[in-house]
């Protein structure tokens, strides 16, 4: 592992802290045994997570050539057995949060393909699981921590049922859930767990992961890729389709106030949609006359990208691309701990100008989520 | 600032239009509900023939999943990319900054009358 310095200096354990200098919006948090999530679980569907292996959730068939894990630290135990590096809150602070000094990581866990499993009803209780065991385990014993509201979003009742639920619970910071989906996510069976994350001041998290498993429609527009590869680098295919469809369906004019953090997108593909977005709506608008400004307009203004894997490219480059953006307000740094394969992420944002730099690691993530980041959330 | 007289009014019935050359130029002349406009034959956009477009209404601002028609006879689309312009002032709907290059029109008996230059 190569020897970085923290970039700011933690934090995290003062009493009252103010402003907090690295955010990492973006740990996966991972399950070692399901059979310690089954006591989270409503009752009448506990028996399914505590089988050996866990509930029957649909997968894909991609996994990484490799190392999954890259440059990320994990614990040996005494007999030289490497074990997970993301499965024990104090292990992941000590070893990683403390050493890169990481003030507080917003925890998006382990499975992003929920929202395309075929049972709803198993899908809305792992969800439930998941959050109430995090919240036990991960957030309240430790002030470094925070959560994101995993939620099933093929079943938009339960969806919102569980962000109600939990919504003002001081250790949830969004609503997090699986770009993976069975249709466009502006279409409006989905408008009801949008109008519940303004309703709990809470931002939408998407992240990419589960596209091609369960009822998920192939993960690109022509079909299935063959290999992890393929499937991996055609991702934001489908963060292109979903803006398109919140922008067209007329999501930001419903709710004005709704904040989208796509995750692990990069951000060199967003000009060219929004260009050609807004060339098309000039002689197009007249079809979704809600559509009061120009599509670029509504891109700038509610979503926000991580820094994971931020594309590397010359300085000049990288701050016109970053410029188109707004990411001077848009980027959040993103570890994707502890899944590194693709490099150490305090890397990929080294050659940032130090004032975007700071914002990305801190002030930006301050600014979207807001107060909810130093409220003390312990019981 | 010149003054021409460009057609007479009743070669231009309410619906229709009349395209003109004048002073090196191409006018096109609308009549809505008996008020006549002048728009010059160039669209902002790539300087499409924009007067021979489709005169058409548009679906007006609306809430989300509303539809509600309007403006029927007061909407002109470029022919060539679809872009559309409100008649009577020369803007397209998408941004009012946008504009057709339009002449003032006065009515001296018969003859529809436009100035062009500053006055």
């Amino acid at each position: 592992m190569a020897a970085f310095a923290p970039l700011a200096l933690a934090e995290s354990q003062t009493d009252n802290p103010t402003m907090l200098h690295t955010i990492d919006v973006d740990l996966h948090h991972q399950i070692a045994n399901w059979q310690n999530i089954a006591p989270y679980a409503p009752a009448g569907l506990r028996h399914r997570l505590a089988r050996p292996g866990g509930p029957p959730l649909a997968r894909h068939g991609f996994k990484m050539v490799g190392p999954q894990f890259g440059a990320a630290p994990r614990p040996i135990d005494a007999n030289g057995n490497i074990g997970n590096p993301a499965a024990d809150p104090a292990w992941v602070k000590a070893e990683y949060l403390d050493k890169r000094g990481v003030d507080l990581a917003i925890l998006t866990g382990p499975l992003l393909s929920l929202g395309v499993q075929p049972n709803q009803d198993m899908a809305a209780a792992i969800a439930t699981a998941i959050n109430d065991w995090t919240l036990a385990t991960w957030v309240r014993p430790f002030r470094c921590f925070k959560g994101s509201i995993l939620v099933a979003h093929q079943d938009p009742a339960q969806a919102v049922a569980e962000i109600d639920r939990l919504g003002d619970d001081p250790g949830m910071v969004q609503v997090l859930i699986g770009s993976a989906s069975e249709t466009p996510l502006g279409r409006r069976q989905f408008h009801p767990i949008y109008e519940a994350c303004v309703r709990n001041h809470l931002p939408l998290a998407l992240h990419i992961g589960g596209e091609g498993a369960g009822m998920s429609p192939p993960s690109t527009a022509v079909g299935h890729p063959t290999t992890y590869f393929e499937w991996y680098a055609s991702l934001p295919q489908v963060y292109m389709a979903h803006i398109m469809s919140m922008v067209t369906e007329g999501v930001f004019e419903k709710f004005p106030t709704l904040k989208v953090i796509l995750y692990e997108g990069g951000i060199f593909w967003l000009p060219h949609i929004m260009w050609r977005f807004d060339k098309n709506w000039k002689a197009q608008r007249s079809e979704t006359p809600w559509v009061k400004e120009p599509p670029s307009a509504y891109i700038l203004r509610h979503f926000y990208h991580t820094t994971y894997p931020l594309e590397q490219s010359s300085p000049s480059e990288l701050s016109e691309l970053l410029e188109m953006v707004e990411g001077q307000r848009t980027l959040l740094f993103a570890s994707n701990y502890p899944n590194w394969e693709l490099g150490d992420p305090f890397e990929m944002i080294e050659g940032l100008p130090k004032e975007l730099r700071r914002r990305v690691l801190a002030e930006n993530a301050h600014a979207l989520y807001g107060e909810r980041l130093l409220h003390s959330h312990a019981h | 600032m010149a003054t021409h007289v460009i057609a007479q009014r009743h070669e231009i019935p309410a619906g229709g239009r009349k395209i003109v050359r004048v002073a090196g130029r191409e006018v096109g002349i609308f009549n809505i509900d008996g008020t006549f406009y002048a728009l010059k034959n160039v669209c902002a956009h790539q300087g499409a023939r924009v007067c021979l477009g489709r005169i058409v209404g548009t679906a007006l601002p609306s809430n989300v999943y509303e539809y509600s028609y309007g403006r029927e006879g007061q909407i002109l689309r470029c022919p060539w990319h679809e872009w559309e312009y409100d008649i009577a002032t020369g803007q397209a709907l998408f941004d009012p900054n946008v504009k057709i290059v339009s002449y003032p029109v006065s009515i001296v008996g018969d003859d529809i009358v436009i100035t062009i230059g500053s006055p």
